[in-house]
């Protein structure tokens, strides 16, 4: 079966290009356009791993993970943080919030975003 | 001697700071020295005069010391003002690069999805026209990441995330990206090693920035072509690497000046227009943050030399530590 990537992404046309690339490389793709949902749905659904954008509306980012990290049903799934956030601080919150890596969005093009998801299921 | 003339033009350094004389810190120390100056020997000319009426002396003392006190704290709040300006141009330059960088992704993203999907382009123009937009995204990518670099080594928040690697590898990496770039050009590379060499312990990442600003340098300055040299050793406690060139050197004027920030020495705008002036600067930063040292030699006509050093691991945790 495939594997269930939930994508948290305020960014429309980020949500569908990188959703088409991981569609592509046969992932089913949940998307949520902000912190809230993006919760609900990973509550509801149990991905197989999480994307996380971590300016969003209505939750953001950090309280979205501190959110995930403190239900014990969903606070195993890995979390990817997909950022332009760069500061220490941001990165070093996040870390220790238990996420797998954090991603500069900018830095990386699709094919090693794509790398790095399938290095999650390995 | 016109730099050190200027310094002492009051008018013109509160001008560049852009505030008024009476908030300039320059002119209201001046001013405190003056009363500072003028009350000694006030004080001393009274004391003559008025020696049997100490309260007389008392009381100017403790005028002056008034009016010191004043100035001191004038002086102060316009520190404040600077520091906070300085802060706010901090934050403008975080908030604009995170707003840059969403329109940034997509077109990199849609660019990469484009070529992917291997769309169907013809026309040889079209194609190139293609590949300009894909390379003129990632030069504003870098510009970007330059300026946040900038922004996080001033304010001391910059995140060094130190491992254990071998720089060889990373120096291999980074020759063999331009080795394929450079196919047309007359500008060789060679690499030389010594034997044994250790592992060092940084910033990856950085590191990799770092060795391809002083390639990319090497490349830029060879106008004529000519041998890239590197040089792996070890040194005590570190390994140095060391990139020669055979290109137009730096002149003895510019040299003084290549690790400042916003520098382009006279030779760059002649020959080429990119850059902000930032990449030594910040590759000095970033090496000099990791542990190790970064310098260079440079002859006029013959070519330039730079080097730097990293540290190698303090404990030989890891089993073999050499590449």
């Amino acid at each position: 079966m495939a594997k269930k990537i939930l994508f948290i992404e305020d960014e429309m046309r980020l949500q569908e290009v990188l959703g088409a690339k991981l569609k592509a490389e046969g992932y089913e793709i949940l998307a949520a356009m902000d912190g809230k949902s993006g919760l609900e749905i990973a509550e509801k659904e149990k991905p197989d791993l999480i994307l996380l954008d971590l300016i969003l509306p209505k939750m953001d980012g950090f309280h979205v993970l501190e959110a995930i990290k403190a239900n014990p049903s969903i606070s195993v799934i890995p979390i990817i943080v997909l950022s332009n956030l760069e500061s220490g601080k941001d990165i070093e919150r996040c870390l220790s919030l238990g996420v797998r890596s954090y991603l500069a969005k900018t830095n990386y093009s699709l094919e090693e975003i794509a790398q790095k998801v399938s290095e999650v299921f390995k | 001697m016109a730099k050190f003339l200027d310094s002492l033009n009051i008018v013109k350094q509160c001008r560049r700071y852009g505030v008024g004389l009476w908030q300039c810190p320059h002119f209201l120390f001046l001013v405190m020295g003056a009363i500072i100056i003028s009350s000694i020997i006030a004080t001393y000319l009274t004391a003559q005069w008025f020696f049997t009426e100490p309260q007389l002396i008392a009381l100017i003392v403790l005028v002056v010391a008034a009016i010191l006190f004043v100035i001191g704290h004038i002086i102060v709040s316009s520190f404040e003002r600077v520091a906070e300006a300085s802060l706010a141009k901090s934050e403008f330059v975080a908030i604009m690069s995170h707003q840059i960088k969403t329109p940034l992704s997509i077109i990199k993203w849609q660019l990469n999805l484009l070529k992917e999907k291997g769309i169907k382009i013809e026309d040889s123009e079209a194609k190139k026209f293609f590949i300009h937009l894909d390379e003129e995204n990632q030069r504003m990518i870098h510009i970007v990441n330059d300026l946040l670099e900038l922004n996080r080594i001033e304010d001391s928040t910059i995140f060094l995330n130190p491992s254990v690697f071998s720089l060889k590898e990373i120096i291999d990496e980074v020759v063999g990206r331009r080795r394929k770039e450079n196919l047309n050009t007359n500008v060789s590379f060679e690499v030389k090693t010594s034997e044994n060499l250790p592992l060092v312990f940084a910033d990856k990442i950085r590191t990799r920035d770092v060795v391809s600003h002083i390639i990319d340098n090497a490349i830029r300055y060879s106008i004529n072509g000519g041998k890239v040299a590197i040089i792996l050793q070890g040194v005590p406690k570190c390994v140095c690497c060391s990139v020669r060139d055979e290109g137009i050197g730096i002149s003895k004027e510019d040299q003084k000046r290549i690790f400042s920030k916003f520098f382009r020495a006279e030779s760059v705008y002649k020959y080429q227009t990119q850059g902000l002036g930032l990449r030594l600067y910040l590759a000095k930063a970033i090496v000099e943050a990791s542990g190790g040292k970064i310098g260079f030699t440079s002859q006029e006509g013959k070519g330039s030399t730079f080097w730097f050093t990293l540290p190698v691991p303090k404990n030989n945790l890891i089993g073999n530590n050499y590449q």
